[in-house]
C-alpha cells in the first residue's frame, strides 16, 4: 500500500500541488437483521477506494475513486489539483496547524473478530431474541440486529507521515413494538435503533444480557400502550445514560466544532452558539460539569491514534469545571482562533469524503451520586430512558428530545410508568441546571454510528461516555 | 457511472460464476462533484468516482446479499462465494418470490452531458455568479453547487440506476443533475433557497439569490409574538420537508402491520379538499428511474385525490400477501421496512404565493424548517424548527422579522387545515405549492437571544 500511496502524493505534486496526503480505506461490513423470527436480511458489505487532498494555488482539492490502481491514482491525483486550481479566484488563505512527523501502525484492541463466528450462530441468537420478545401477548413486530465493521486505514503525507490504522465496531440491539388501535410504543435495548456500538469485536455480545432483556422490552412495550402521558409541567428529570449520551452529541459535541464558527456548515448543519469571545470564559454549564473531547477513550467509536491529518489523538476539556474551554478543531481551523495545535478531530466518513472537523469520543465525566440516591433524592422528578426522537436548532441552543420510557418519581421513589416522556430546552440553561452526576461505577461509553454532518453528508461513528445526571425544573410534555 | 454495456457485462459476469437457483444485482452510484462556499470563499472542493453493486442469490428459499465496489474478477468470485455462504446459512424465508423476467419500462429523458461533465472551473465560475449577485444586494454567501452523473437525490446519496437478475430481467438508467443550494446573511438576517435539475441550463443563480434574499432586503423591523398557535404560510420547501414525513401512511407493509394511521381509511377523507397527491417518476422534473429495485415497472398513481385517500404503495411481496398489484415502489429484498412514494407531486393551483401573503390578516410566513423529527410516527406528530426566514404578515404584508421558533404539529392535521395552495415548484425532494394553514403550533422560541 505504501507504494501506491507514495504514487499518489508524488503525482499530485508533481501537477504543483504544495501539500498532498491520500488515504487508502479498504473496509468490511456484515449486517444481520432478523424480523418476527420469518424475516433475515443478511448482508456483506466491501468497501475499498481511495481519496487524494491537496492544496495548490492556496486552495484545497479533493477527488477519489473505488478502482485501485496507478492508472487511476495518477487520475485522482491530477484531477484533485485541477479542482484546487480551479478556485484560485475565490480562494480563501490557508494556514496549516503543525504536525508532527509520524510513522506508525495501531489497532483496535479486541477479543473475538466477529467476522470469524459463524453466521449461523448470530442467526440463532437473532432469531431467539425474536423469539421471545413475540412471546409476549400484545407484541406485534419484534426486530433484532447485528453489526459488524473492520477497517484498514494507510495514510500518507507529502509532510512525511505514514500511518496504517485498523478498526473494529461491533453491536446491535433489539425492538420491540406492540401496537392498539390508536397507538403504537416501543421499547429498545440497550439503545434505540440501530442499537448500541463499541470498538469491541464480538465479545460486544457477551457483555449485555440481551436474553432478559427482551422478554422486559417487550413486557414494557405492551405496558406503555395503557400507561398515562407524560404531564406538561416542569419537573426535575434524571437521564440514563443512552439518552444523555444524544444530550451532550447535540448540545455539547455539535456546538463545540470549530468549523461551524466560521461559516463553512452554515448552509446545512447550521452554525454555533459557542463563538470565539467565549473560549475560557462563558460558563455553559454548573460547576458539576465537566466535558472532554477524548480520542483515547477506550472502546469508543471516536477513539483512534491518528485523525485523518495524522495528528495524534487527544483528550482535552471543551468544559471544565462548568466553563467552555476548548473546541473541536482541525489544521486549518485551529489557526484561525490563533492556535497553532489541532485538537486532532479532521475525520472523514469514507475514502470518498474530505475530512472535516467530527467529534471522537466527547463524554462526560462521572460525578460521585449513587444512582439509587440520586433518585431517593429527587422529590417530583421523571426518570428518562431511551431515546425516541431528537432535535435541535440551528445555533444548537432550543432542544427537544424524546424518550421511549418514563417513570414517575415522587418522594424518592418510582411511582408510575409514563409514556411519551418529551423534555425541552435551551443549552446552557440546561447544563447550568445540572446537579448530581452518578459516579464512575454507572459510568459507560456508548454512541452513535450515524452522526451526519456536511455537503456532501457524512455518516460517521462518533463515542459518548456518560453516567446518569439529574436536572432541575425542566420543561416536560408536549406543547 | 458505468455504461448500460459495462454494467451489463459485469452481471452477466457474476450470473456465470453463480450457481444460484435465482440471482439479482442492482447497481447504484456514479460520479459526484461539489463546490462548497462560505463568507464568499470557496472552501471545499470535491470529487467522487464510486458505483456499488449488491449481488443477492437466493438457493431454495434462503437468500443473502453482498455490496463491493470491486469489478475486478477476483472480487467478483469473492462476492459470488461470500454470497453463497451466507444464504447456506440463512433461515428459509416463506416471502421470497421468483424473480421477475423482463419488464417493459417507459423510456425517461434525465440525461444531458452538459451537466454531467462539467468542469472544476465551470462550477466555480457558477460560484462565482451567485457571489457576484450576492455582492450587489450586500448579501454574505454560503453553500454549494454539484453536479452529478448517476441518480442521487440532494441530502439522500445515490439510488440504484441499473437491475440485472438471472431470469434475463435488465433494467438501465442514465441520469444527470445539478443543484445549487444557498444561504445568505445580512447582518444578523437570514435567507436561504435552492434548486436542482437534470438539466444545467435550469439552475439560473440570479433567481436563487432573489429567492433566498427575498424578504430581507426591504425587512428590517423585528416583530414579537407569543408562541401558540398561528395562520403559517409555508414555504414549497417547507412543505416537502414535512411531507417526506407522511410516507410511511401510504406504504402498504405499514398499513398490513396496523403501523400506518390511514388502515381502513382508503376511499375516506383524510385531507382537505384542495389536496391532490400524486407519485409521478415521469413528471418532467423528475425523470426518475422507471423501475423500482424489484424490477418492476413504476406506476404514476394518485395517492389523494381532493383530499379522499386513493392508493397505498406496494412491493412485491406484501402485495402478493393482500391479493393487489405491486405498484413499483419496492426496496431491496428481503427488506423489513416496506414501499415508498419517492416523486410525490402535491398539486397546486394558479394562485402566486405572493396572493397567499396577501390573503392573511395575521399570521407567519416560514421559508426553511429544520431538523424536523417525529415526536409520534404513528400518529404523524412531528417537531422542528424554523430557519432562514421566518416573517410576521400583518393585514396581507409582511411587517417584520419574528424569532426563530420550534413547532410540534400534527401532521394530518395539518393537511386538513389548508386553506389556500400557491403554484408549485420542484424542491430538494418533491414538487409542491405553498399552503396556508391554520393552527400551526409554535411552540417556543429558538434560535439565539432566548430571554
Amino acid at each position: 500500500m505504501k507504494t501506491l500511496l507514495k504514487f499518489g502524493v508524488e503525482e499530485a505534486l508533481s501537477h504543483g500541488a504544495v501539500y498532498a496526503d491520500m488515504r487508502i480505506i479498504d473496509r468490511r461490513y456484515e449486517t444481520l437483521a432478523s424480523k418476527n423470527c420469518d424475516s433475515l436480511s443478511s448482508r456483506t458489505n466491501f468497501d475499498r477506494g481511495f481519496g487524494i487532498r491537496v492544496i495548490a494555488d492556496h486552495c484545497w482539492g479533493f477527488s477519489s475513486s473505488s478502482k485501485l490502481n496507478k492508472d487511476e491514482i495518477a487520475r485522482i491525483a491530477k484531477e484533485a489539483v485541477d479542482i484546487a486550481k480551479s478556485g484560485i479566484k475565490l480562494r480563501r488563505p490557508i494556514t496549516l496547524a503543525d504536525s508532527k512527523v509520524h510513522n506508525v501502525k495501531w489497532a483496535t484492541p479486541y477479543e473475538i473478530d466477529p467476522f470469524n463466528v459463524p453466521k449461523s450462530e448470530k442467526i440463532s441468537f437473532l432469531r431467539e431474541l425474536d423469539k421471545i420478545m413475540l412471546s409476549v401477548p400484545g407484541i406485534r413486530i419484534a426486530k433484532s440486529i447485528m453489526m459488524f465493521k473492520k477497517e484498514k486505514k494507510y495514510y500518507l503525507s507529502s509532510e512525511g507521515s505514514n500511518i496504517e490504522q485498523e478498526f473494529i465496531i461491533s453491536g446491535g440491539g433489539i425492538r420491540a413494538v406492540a401496537t392498539s388501535p390508536d397507538d403504537v410504543q416501543v421499547r429498545s435495548y440497550p439503545k434505540g435503533p440501530p442499537g448500541l456500538f463499541q470498538s469491541k469485536g464480538y465479545e460486544f455480545f457477551k457483555q449485555f444480557d440481551f436474553l432478559s432483556n427482551a422478554k422486559r422490552v417487550a413486557t414494557e412495550a405492551v405496558q406503555l400502550l395503557e400507561a398515562d402521558p407524560c404531564p406538561v409541567d416542569e419537573r426535575d428529570i434524571i437521564l440514563t445514560n443512552e439518552q444523555l449520551a444524544f444530550q451532550i452529541h447535540e448540545s455539547v459535541g455539535h456546538p463545540a466544532e470549530l468549523d461551524r464558527v466560521f461559516g463553512f456548515e452554515a448552509n446545512w448543519a447550521g452554525f454555533t452558539f459557542l463563538t470565539p469571545e467565549k473560549l475560557d470564559k462563558f460558563r455553559f454549564g454548573s460547576q458539576e460539569v465537566n466535558l472532554v473531547g477524548d480520542a483515547t477513550s477506550p472502546y469508543g467509536m471516536g477513539t483512534f491514534a491518528f485523525d485523518d491529518e495524522g495528528i495524534e489523538a487527544q483528550n482535552f476539556h471543551i468544559v471544565k469545571d462548568g466553563i467552555f474551554t476548548g473546541y473541536l478543531s482541525s489544521r486549518e481551523t485551529a489557526p484561525m482562533i490563533n492556535q497553532n495545535i489541532s485538537h486532532g478531530n479532521a475525520r472523514a466518513s469514507s475514502w470518498k469524503r474530505i475530512p472535516i472537523i467530527r467529534m471522537s469520543n466527547i463524554n462526560l465525566l462521572p460525578g460521585k451520586w449513587d444512582f439509587n440516591d440520586l433518585i431517593s433524592d429527587t422529590e417530583n422528578g421523571i426518570l428518562m430512558d431511551t431515546n425516541k426522537s431528537f432535535s435541535i436548532d440551528h445555533f444548537r441552543m432550543n432542544f427537544q428530545f424524546e424518550t421511549e420510557m418514563g417513570w414517575e418519581i415522587k418522594s424518592g421513589k418510582i411511582v408510575r410508568m409514563l409514556k411519551n416522556p418529551l423534555y425541552q430546552g435551551i443549552t446552557p440553561e440546561f447544563w447550568n441546571s445540572c446537579d448530581g452526576i452518578c459516579s464512575e461505577k454507572f459510568w459507560e461509553i456508548g454512541g452513535t454510528i450515524n452522526c451526519g454532518k456536511g455537503e456532501p453528508e457524512q455518516i460517521i461513528e462518533v463515542g459518548h461516555g456518560t453516567a446518569p445526571a439529574r436536572f432541575r425544573k425542566v420543561k416536560v410534555g408536549l406543547r | 457511472m458505468i455504461t448500460r454495456e459495462e454494467t451489463k457485462a459485469i452481471a452477466d459476469k457474476i450470473f456465470k460464476l453463480s450457481d444460484a437457483d435465482e440471482s439479482e444485482i442492482i447497481f447504484w452510484g456514479g460520479n459526484l462533484a461539489l463546490t462548497r462556499f462560505s463568507e464568499d470563499r470557496i472552501h471545499q472542493n470535491v470529487a467522487e468516482n464510486n458505483v456499488w453493486l449488491t449481488y443477492r442469490a437466493a438457493y431454495g428459499k434462503k437468500t443473502a446479499k453482498v455490496i463491493s465496489n470491486n469489478f475486478e474478477d477476483e472480487s467478483l468470485k469473492a462476492i459470488v462465494s461470500e454470497c453463497k455462504s451466507a444464504a447456506k446459512h440463512s433461515p428459509e424465508y416463506d416471502g421470497l418470490l421468483p424473480l421477475l423476467s423482463q419488464q417493459e419500462y417507459k423510456k425517461v429523458n434525465a440525461f444531458h452531458e452538459s451537466t454531467a461533465e462539467m468542469s472544476p472551473e465551470q462550477r466555480a465560475d457558477i460560484v462565482e455568479d451567485v457571489m457576484k449577485h450576492c455582492k450587489k444586494e450586500k448579501l454574505h454567501a454560503f453553500g454549494f453547487f454539484s453536479n452529478i452523473l448517476g441518480n442521487a437525490r440532494p441530502q439522500e446519496g445515490f439510488r440504484h440506476f441499473a437491475v440485472a437478475n438471472s431470469n434475463g430481467l435488465f433494467g438501465y438508467y442514465k441520469a444527470s443533475s445539478a443543484h445549487l443550494s444557498v444561504t445568505v446573511r445580512r447582518g444578523s438576517r437570514f435567507g436561504w433557497a435552492q434548486t436542482n435539475s437534470t438539466r444545467l441550463d435550469k439552475i439560473k443563480p440570479e433567481d436563487v439569490v432573489s429567492r433566498a434574499a427575498g424578504n430581507i432586503l426591504f425587512c428590517k423591523d423585528k416583530k414579537d409574538i407569543k408562541p401558540g398557535k398561528y395562520n403559517a404560510i409555508l414555504s414549497s420547501q417547507a412543505v416537502s420537508t414535512l411531507f417526506m414525513f407522511m410516507l410511511n401512511t401510504f406504504n402498504g407493509l405499514a398499513v398490513q402491520e396496523n403501523n400506518s394511521i390511514f388502515q381502513g381509511k382508503l376511499g375516506k377523507k383524510v385531507m382537505a379538499d384542495k389536496i391532490t397527491i400524486k407519485d409521478d417518476p415521469y413528471h418532467p422534473d423528475f425523470q426518475g428511474v422507471p423501475f423500482d429495485y424489484e424490477g418492476v415497472p413504476r406506476k404514476a398513481l394518485t395517492l389523494v385525490n381532493n383530499g379522499i385517500l386513493e392508493n397505498f404503495v406496494y412491493d412485491r411481496r406484501t402485495a402478493s400477501s393482500l391479493g393487489v398489484q405491486p405498484t413499483g415502489h419496492g426496496e431491496p429484498v428481503p427488506n423489513q421496512i416496506g414501499a415508498f412514494p419517492y416523486h410525490v407531486v402535491i398539486e397546486g393551483s394558479n394562485t402566486l404565493p405572493d396572493e397567499l401573503i396577501k390573503s392573511t390578516d395575521h399570521g407567519i410566513l416560514i421559508n426553511r424548517i429544520w431538523y424536523v423529527r417525529f415526536i409520534d410516527a404513528f400518529n404523524v406528530n412531528v417537531t422542528g424548527l424554523t430557519r432562514a426566514g421566518t416573517y410576521l404578515i400583518e393585514n396581507g404584508k409582511i411587517t417584520g422579522t419574528v424569532r426563530d421558533f420550534r413547532f410540534n404539529q400534527n401532521l394530518i392535521e395539518l393537511f386538513k387545515n389548508v386553506d389556500m395552495v400557491s403554484a408549485v415548484r420542484k424542491t430538494g425532494n418533491f414538487i409542491a405549492p405553498a399552503m396556508k394553514v391554520r393552527n400551526f403550533n409554535f411552540s417556543s422560541y429558538s434560535g439565539l437571544d432566548e430571554k
